[in-house]
């Protein structure tokens, strides 16, 4: 197929648009990529191949040149370009700038409104604590908050000597308010009267004082409370009296309103105040607050007061900080407005965007940066490169060693593990609640102990009662139907009934005594679920312990051997005695199911399906060697814990102080976590493909110095290997350029573009330099 | 090839910058996926 160059693509197709031709070139592309698959499919002959290749080699050396003269074309046309059409490529960005300062504008605006209604809100607390602050200071203001109990105001009148005319007014004014109050009236000898005899009694007492101080808090407690000795109080005038009872509170109200502090007061808390008479919910705020002032604590505001400040600065920085945001902007705009009136830098700029656009975000300036930072890393990676080798040479026999010790039939590793295992499900039912531990085990021995000290009182309680019954069957086999009615029979049967029955009450008697009616044994819970699945955990104590419990705790007449057990309790004992959980208990265990078991069958059952707790001398027997064995086997369990924890710890102790410890830290050292073969192999994998990385870095290096022609001192590790140019290179961030052949060409086409009067000769001699610095 | 078999495709410099440059795009891709092609062929052999 003839490939059509511009002019014979024109001719032919009478089309003159240039990226229709770009078109055309593209299919013909695409048919010759299909054509050279399908002969190298069918393995036909090399010179096939090459004749397709050497088609597309056409193609590319077209677009080479079409590509060249397109960016002439481009860059001629910026320099064409008029002031005016310049500004238009670059307006945007003072759009962009513009917006932005608006934005800066509105938030500084709104955080300046917040700063001002922050500072007026200050302002207004502060000055509401200073006032308050300024108030309490006033010297009275103590004697404003003393008397709120009648009793601390008598012993103020007592205490004080006060002259007895202005007393008489204070009285007199005290039962003109509660008069004015209750809107009643009283006449002038009656008023007269109550405080001559208030002011008699008052002089009474204060007499009384003054021979005999010790009799003081006993008449104040008197004043207070008493009816009988109230010296206000026991006034003569019976319609008077419930105004008398005031006179005191009164007293206190009126000191406290001739208070200078009282009169500082704002109007609206002297009305607050004066209407719950100095008792309400503004009289106690006020004492709090001045007692946090005295105490030298600051008032409530205060806390409320440091809040707003600290929101205030933080309000003021950020402010600040936008504010410098918003003058950067805005001294951006005046530079991008004085940029808008020079065309050559509009034109430089729009260059490198072109250059942005063709090749996205590269510049010449990027590639001599990073060639830079290239050169002054250098020495560094060839340090980090030596010290990587030998660390992986280290780390090679090191992982050797470890497969050596995983790959190994390590006795003491499977020891250890088995012993940690054991160690986690024990710790895991302990988590769970059950303690499957020989400290488990103690409480389930001394609960099978007391059970047989149980067993062995019943058995002895039914010995005992078996012999009299035995009495009284013979007693009853030997008479006839006339020796029955005979007195001596019925005063032998009778003394043998009263036997039994004291028997019966003497054995009870020491059951109580010795608590063996009722015994409760450690209960556990039994199901659980671990990650969603449902565990039967052993529960060997609850079984062992709780199953007998209540064939034996039963109520007294149970052991009259005439009370069977209930079908409901006897289907509940088989029911636990067989249920599933037993099969969850193996090894040791297993004996103690079977002689739980065995123990049930002394629980005779009769016609009714009911058990009967009455056995043969013989059974009685076996049941108490049952239930020795049931301890034996608790106890042998126990040992089995006891021995099993301490194999734990003589487990751990070779584990930590053996060599196998040594062997497993080297393990977590080297970084291989779970001891795993993946492990090891990823950590090699990965180890390897950092040194062939530093080997590809370096040789791009030397590559790119041979480009320029500078001469590159040679690595030994280096040198031995022939450059790779496919090799990819790292920390290169030109997009596009990711080894170095590719680099190489990069550097060929801004130079073949002429876009830069940079010489050959100017960019070796910058490199050398470069070098040279380093 | 000479400079003049560009001038068939008419007066490129009176085209609008953006449309030279949308071409330049288009013929630096194709460029790029025949020399991938190119390389990946000389791998193989």
């Amino acid at each position: 197929m003839k490939i059509l160059k511009p002019q014979e693509y024109v001719e032919s197709t009478n089309n003159y648009n240039l990226d229709s031709y770009v078109v055309y070139l593209s299919d013909i592309k695409t048919k010759l990529e299909e054509a050279l698959n399908e002969a190298k499919e069918m393995q036909l002959e090399q010179s096939v191949v090459d004749n397709l290749e050497n088609q597309l080699n056409d193609i590319l050396d077209i677009l080479n040149f079409l590509e060249k003269h397109l960016y002439k074309v481009v860059l001629a046309s910026i320099e064409n370009l008029t002031l005016e059409e310049l500004k238009t490529y670059s307006e945007e960005e003072g759009d962009t700038l513009r917006a932005e300062i608006k934005d800066l504008e509105d938030e500084l605006s709104a955080l300046k409104s917040s700063l001002d209604n922050l500072n007026s809100q200050i302002e207004s607390e502060q000055s509401r604590e200073n006032k308050f602050k300024a108030m309490f200071s006033i010297e009275d203001t103590n004697e404003f908050f003393k008397y709120d109990e009648s009793e601390e105001f008598a012993r103020f009148l007592l205490d004080t000597d006060l002259n007895e005319e202005s007393l008489r007014v204070w009285i007199e004014e005290a039962i003109d308010r509660v008069i004015k109050e209750d809107e009643g009236s009283i006449d002038l000898a009656k008023k007269t009267s109550l405080v001559n005899d208030a002011l008699a009694r008052l002089r009474k007492v204060k007499n009384i004082i003054q021979y005999s101080p010790e009799a003081k808090e006993e008449l104040i407690a008197k004043i207070i409370s008493s009816d009988e000795f109230n010296p206000l109080v026991e006034i003569n005038m019976q319609e008077c009296e419930s105004v008398m009872i005031d006179i005191l509170g009164r007293m206190i109200l009126l000191l406290k309103e001739k208070t200078e502090f009282f009169k500082g007061l704002d109007e609206d808390v002297q009305n607050a105040l004066l209407c719950c008479r100095f008792d309400g919910e503004t009289y106690y705020q006020l004492k709090d607050y001045y007692e946090m002032i005295k105490a030298g604590k600051h008032l409530p505001s205060h806390e409320h007061i440091q809040k707003l400040i600290e929101k205030r600065d933080a309000c003021e920085e950020e402010y600040s900080k936008i504010k410098k945001r918003f003058q950067e902007k805005k001294n951006s705009l005046n530079r991008f407005e004085q940029f808008l009136d020079d065309g050559a830098a509009m034109r430089k700029k729009l260059y490198n965007q072109i250059c942005h656009a063709i090749e996205e975000d590269t510049t010449l300036e990027d590639v001599e940066k990073a060639i830079e930072d290239y050169c002054s890393n250098r020495e560094s990676l060839e340090k980090d490169l030596r010290s990587k080798e030998l660390e992986i040479s280290t780390k090679r026999s090191n992982i050797e060693e470890a497969r050596d010790i995983l790959n190994e039939d390590n006795s003491a590793f499977r020891s250890f593990f088995y012993a940690v295992s054991q160690s986690n499900l024990s710790r895991i039912l302990k988590d769970l609640g059950v303690d499957y531990s020989s400290a488990c085990v103690e409480p389930i021995i001394d609960a099978e102990k007391k059970r047989l000290e149980q067993i062995e009182w019943m058995c002895s309680l039914q010995g005992e009662l078996q012999v009299i019954e035995g009495k009284i069957r013979s007693l009853k086999a030997k008479s006839n139907p006339i020796t029955k009615l005979t007195k001596r029979y019925k005063r032998a049967l009778d003394e043998l009934e009263k036997e039994y029955a004291s028997v019966k009450t003497k054995k009870f008697k020491e059951s109580q005594e010795k608590d063996l009616l009722h015994i409760s044994s450690p209960q556990y819970t039994f199901d659980y679920t671990i990650e969603g699945q449902p565990v039967r955990v052993p529960k060997v104590a609850s079984v062992m312990v709780s199953t007998f419990d209540e064939i034996f705790t039963v109520e007294h007449f149970f052991w009259d051997f005439s009370t069977p057990l209930s079908k409901v309790a006897n289907d509940r004992i088989a029911n636990r005695i067989y249920e599933k959980d037993w099969d969850y208990i193996t090894g040791t265990t297993m004996p103690l199911q079977r002689a739980l078991v065995k123990k049930l069958w002394y629980c005779q059952t009769d016609e009714n399906g009911h058990y009967i707790f009455k056995m043969t001398e013989t059974e009685r027997n076996r049941l108490i060697q049952l239930q020795k064995d049931i301890i034996y086997i608790a106890q042998e369990i126990e040992k089995e814990q006891r021995y099993y924890s301490v194999n734990i710890d003589s487990a751990r102790t070779s584990y930590t102080n053996g060599s196998f410890w040594k062997e497993k830290e080297k393990l977590r050292e080297l970084g291989i976590i779970g001891e795993n073969e993946a492990a090891v192999t990823s950590f090699i994998a990965e180890s390897e493909k950092v040194i062939s990385k530093n080997i590809a870095y370096l040789q791009a290096y030397s590559s790119l110095c041979e480009e320029f022609g500078i001469e590159v001192p040679k690595n030994p590790e280096v040198a031995d290997q022939s450059p790779d140019l496919d090799k990819p290179i790292k920390d290169l961030h030109i997009p596009g350029v990711t080894t170095v052949s590719e680099a190489k060409d990069y550097m060929a086409m801004l130079k073949s573009l002429e876009l830069f009067t940079i010489s050959e000769e100017s960019v070796k001699t910058f490199y050398i330099d470069r070098v040279k610095k380093n | 090839m000479k400079t003049e078999e560009l001038n068939t495709f008419g007066n490129l410099k009176a085209r609008p910058l953006e449309e030279n440059l949308a071409s330049l795009k288009k013929i630096s891709e194709l460029k790029k996926e025949i020399e991938k092609l190119l390389k990946r062929n000389e791998e193989n052999r």
